[in-house]
């Protein structure tokens, strides 16, 4: 297993690289540069800008020295915040998406799981339909819908919960459930998919016959299997989470790093956008190497192989 | 069936472990949340302002942005201030009396010996020599350093052509009288030095964090940062909030009535409208524009010096002649774009705003004849292709650039090609000349014609037209000589006019501030040029 995390390990380094290598190259061909503006900076002043950032080097020597900057977390100045530097922003905000995209997660767990299971024990019934098409709602409904109406429900119409702002606990509570509703959409139709297989297991049969009570059938027999394609949805989906959403993020001022990510691309912040995008690379690398670590650990075939 | 042991042994490792991880994350959640709610009282006695975005420097020297200067301006004064409403009026800042020669060329300042630093340290004469020093540093390359050019010599150190600050024409004649000597006369000098850029800062502190004159030095992104103005800062969380509190040691603190102000940051005009809606904040940035013309109860539309207009590309094939720049604009028709798109300013006829006081002098704008071209030309210009017009991605700017070519399309039969991009790929259009047709804005700097007739000069770094007219630069050049006031707009009118008739811009609309102020927010400040002084604004619960 150590081999195999290791060998993973390995591959990351020429993946990150090349993702480096092309996200470097395309913000460079981007039009416009990070101190264009349209009050235009005097020519002198611009040159001692672009001295003072380096941009007036040959491009490979900004090419490896921003590669060394990313290698030793020895970041320069931010071009959109002269006082600080990419790690100051990533450490700044990276906690915040975490924390947000772990509630999401609970959200979606909380009320896909309970749904999907249900769906699946009443199978073609009103349980069945009435939720499942709620969920095909919610996958459909993006979230720069449902953010903005839960926000004027709770927050303008009932006066519950604030619009903006991550102060309080209760300021969580709107943006998770943003985030969560969609993702509970999914989980709810996975697991009914994943439910509706098991139930027609054999083991499930002779679970019945022996006479189990059906709550216990489905909540301790069928459940085990049922939930394995949730599972692997689980991986990618908490790294997406975790490394924040613009959208959300933009509607309820969430103070998360998914709008950093759009946001230095738009102010052609050079050194964010690269520190960004390696950053969001290396958890999915990081989540996927997980999935894979777990589904070895669930299938043995695939541990020798 | 057997199924492997291993697997059995893992989904039940999962069932045990999740519910505690699931408990674990979320108490960490609810205790890590540090703040409460705040109480009505702390309400009552804070001003809570709707900010457009994370500002990229509070330090006045660096800020840009109107919103970056909204902040800068509570926190940071200088030699003369702001008066609650309008921009007429000069009131004393930091200096508490002046004197000017008779040209306007050399200014004396009386400093005020109680105007001291938020950590007691006092502000003399030095220190604003010393804060104009760094400003014009050429390696510290603030952009605002231009505003600064009217110096003596100001502009010869900017560029470093000479590296001795004291020929500059800023100098400490005693401890407490500064003496700003300029290269020529400037009547609305003490106008400018309202602008933030003109704010001292605090060199010891600056000096204490790093290097003087070195661009990421973080003294003005630390929480303990030290300033002059009405206000303090108090805590800084990063795109979300800014709060800051009644500066104790301000010289005029018995004057200041609201206890503490706090910047929110909603990028997003919508959620910052909801926040409003739900009395979360009192003050917005703007109103969502589908919501202009829906007379919104606290909605204010103030008046302000910004003109939006289409900058043409007189070096495109198609808009040479200024016969075809001016059929062009006489096709527009201004009051239905107002009504249907822009819902609200006023039509403009020409590029400096109605609302500049005292400008122009005669009130008898000649309306230039309307041009008719004949078919001929008409043809040459249908002939060169689809015009291409270039605007950013906004929602609006989208809407007028349709507007625009249904009406010439429908009046002259002239077919446009709209492309709309980001940002800064806009501007990088404009910048080289891809295009036919822009459409952008400017916004002036200071209560005076000229930041706005200055950026159509042959070589200025913001014509975008590449229109090159020497009798319009010669027109520019000579007011800069009058010494008297009303012969100096004079000369400018003169000026407009002319660029009226060659119509290298042709100017669409008068802008306004379009806001939400709640009704408990008093005297809230009105500025033509957006400048905000927020000490004489109280509050009624």
């Amino acid at each position: 297993m150590l081999r195999f995390i290791l060998i993973r390990l390995g591959q990351a380094i020429p993946i990150l690289l090349a993702i480096y290598t092309i996200t470097f190259f395309m913000v460079r061909a981007a039009p416009g540069g990070p101190f264009s503006q349209e009050r235009k900076v005097a020519p002198h002043i611009l040159e001692q800008q672009m001295e003072y950032y380096g941009f007036n080097d040959p491009l490979p020597v900004q090419f490896f020295r921003t590669l060394w900057q990313h290698v030793t977390f020895e970041f320069p100045p931010l071009t959109s915040y002269p006082g600080l530097t990419s790690r100051d922003i990533i450490a700044d905000t990276f906690p915040v998406s975490l924390e947000l995209g772990l509630l999401a997660m609970i959200v979606a767990l909380a009320i896909g799981l309970p749904i999907g299971i249900l769906a699946a024990a009443k199978k073609n019934s009103i349980l069945d339909y009435a939720p499942m098409s709620l969920a095909m709602v919610g996958i459909c409904l993006p979230t720069f819908v449902i953010g903005p109406l839960l926000a004027l429900v709770f927050g303008v119409w009932l006066g519950w919960l604030n619009i903006s702002g991550w102060f309080s606990f209760s300021d969580r509570i709107l943006p998770a459930f943003t985030l969560g509703l969609f993702y509970a959409a999914y989980i709810a139709r996975l697991t009914r998919g994943g439910m509706l297989e098991t139930l027609n297991m054999d083991y499930i049969r002779s679970a019945r016959a022996k006479g189990a009570p059906e709550f216990k059938v489905v909540i301790v027999h069928a459940l085990r299997g049922g939930i394995m394609p949730v599972v692997s949805f689980f991986g990618p989906a908490l790294a997406g989470l975790i490394s924040g959403s613009f959208v959300v993020e933009t509607i309820f001022q969430v103070p998360g790093l998914g709008r950093h990510f759009i946001q230095a691309a738009l102010s052609r912040d050079h050194s964010l956008i690269l520190s960004t995008v390696l950053f969001y690379a290396a958890l999915i690398i990081v989540a996927n190497m997980i999935v894979d670590i777990v589904q070895i650990l669930l299938n043995p075939k695939l541990r020798y192989q | 069936m057997t199924r492997p042991p291993f697997r059995n042994n893992f989904i039940e490792w999962v069932y045990t472990i999740l519910p505690f991880i699931l408990l674990g994350v979320s108490s960490f959640m609810f205790f890590g949340c540090s703040n409460s709610a705040p109480t009505d009282a702390e309400i009552a006695n804070t001003l809570r302002i709707g900010h457009p975005a994370e500002p990229k420097a509070i330090d006045p020297h660096q800020a840009i942005s109107v919103a970056e200067g909204n902040i800068a301006s509570a926190l940071f004064e200088g030699l003369v201030t702001q008066p609650a409403q309008g921009d007429t009026e000069i009131l004393p800042g930091v200096a508490s009396s002046w004197t000017a020669n008779a040209e306007n060329s050399k200014f004396v300042f009386s400093l005020n010996p109680n105007a001291v630093w938020s950590d007691g340290t006092p502000i003399d004469a030095n220190t604003f020599v010393e804060s104009y020093k760094r400003i014009l540093t050429p390696r510290f390359a603030a952009q605002n350093a231009v505003l600064f050019y009217d110096i003596l010599n100001a502009e010869k150190f900017h560029k470093g052509e000479i590296n001795d600050f004291s020929k500059v024409g800023v100098s400490a004649i005693s401890k407490y009288e500064l003496e700003i000597e300029l290269n020529r006369s400037v009547p609305y000098f003490l106008q400018k030095l309202k602008h933030f850029a003109w704010f001292p800062v605090p060199i010891h502190e600056i000096q204490a964090n790093g290097d003087l004159y070195s661009i990421s030095n973080s003294w003005a992104s630390s929480q303990n940062l030290v300033s002059n103005g009405p206000y303090a800062l108090a805590s800084w969380q990063r795109n979300l909030r800014i709060s800051i509190v009644k500066n104790k040691r301000y010289w005029n603190t018995e004057k200041v009535s609201v206890v503490s102000i706090e910047f929110h940051t909603i990028e997003n005009t919508q959620s910052q409208y909801r926040a409003f809606q739900a009395g979360q904040i009192d003050v917005t940035e703007e109103i969502p524009s589908e919501l202009k013309s829906a007379n919104l109860p606290n909605a204010r539309y103030d008046p302000v010096l910004s003109t939006a207009y289409l900058v043409l590309n007189t070096e495109s094939p198609s808009l040479r002649n200024s016969s075809t720049r001016i059929a062009l604009s006489q096709a527009i028709d201004r009051k239905l774009l107002i009504k249907a798109v822009l819902k609200s300013g006023t039509p403009a006829n020409r590029f400096t705003p109605e609302s500049m006081p005292g400008y122009p002098l005669r009130s008898d704008l000649a309306n230039p004849a309307l041009v008719t071209l004949a078919e001929s030309e008409l043809d040459a210009l249908r002939g060169n292709g689809p015009l291409t017009m270039v605007v950013s991605n906004r929602d609006v700017s989208i809407a007028v650039a349709e507007a625009l070519q249904n009406m010439w399309k429908a009046k002259l039969g002239i077919d446009v090609r709209i492309q709309n991009m980001e940002f800064r790929t806009f501007l990088t259009r404009l910048d080289e000349g891809d295009y036919d047709i822009g459409y952008i804005a400017w916004t002036g700097d200071y209560v005076h014609a000229y930041t706005f007739l200055d950026v159509l000069r042959s070589d200025g770094l913001h014509n975008r037209s590449r229109w090159k007219h020497s009798e319009y630069d010669n027109l520019l050049d000579k007011s800069l000589t009058q010494h008297d006031s009303n012969s100096r707009l004079e000369t400018l009118y003169q000026a407009e006019s002319l660029l009226m008739e060659e119509m290298p811009i042709i100017p669409i609309s008068w802008k306004t501030k379009d806001y939400l102020v709640s009704s408990r927010v008093q005297n809230w400040p009105a500025s033509l040029v957006l400048l905000r002084t927020y000490k004489y604004v109280h509050l009624q619960n």
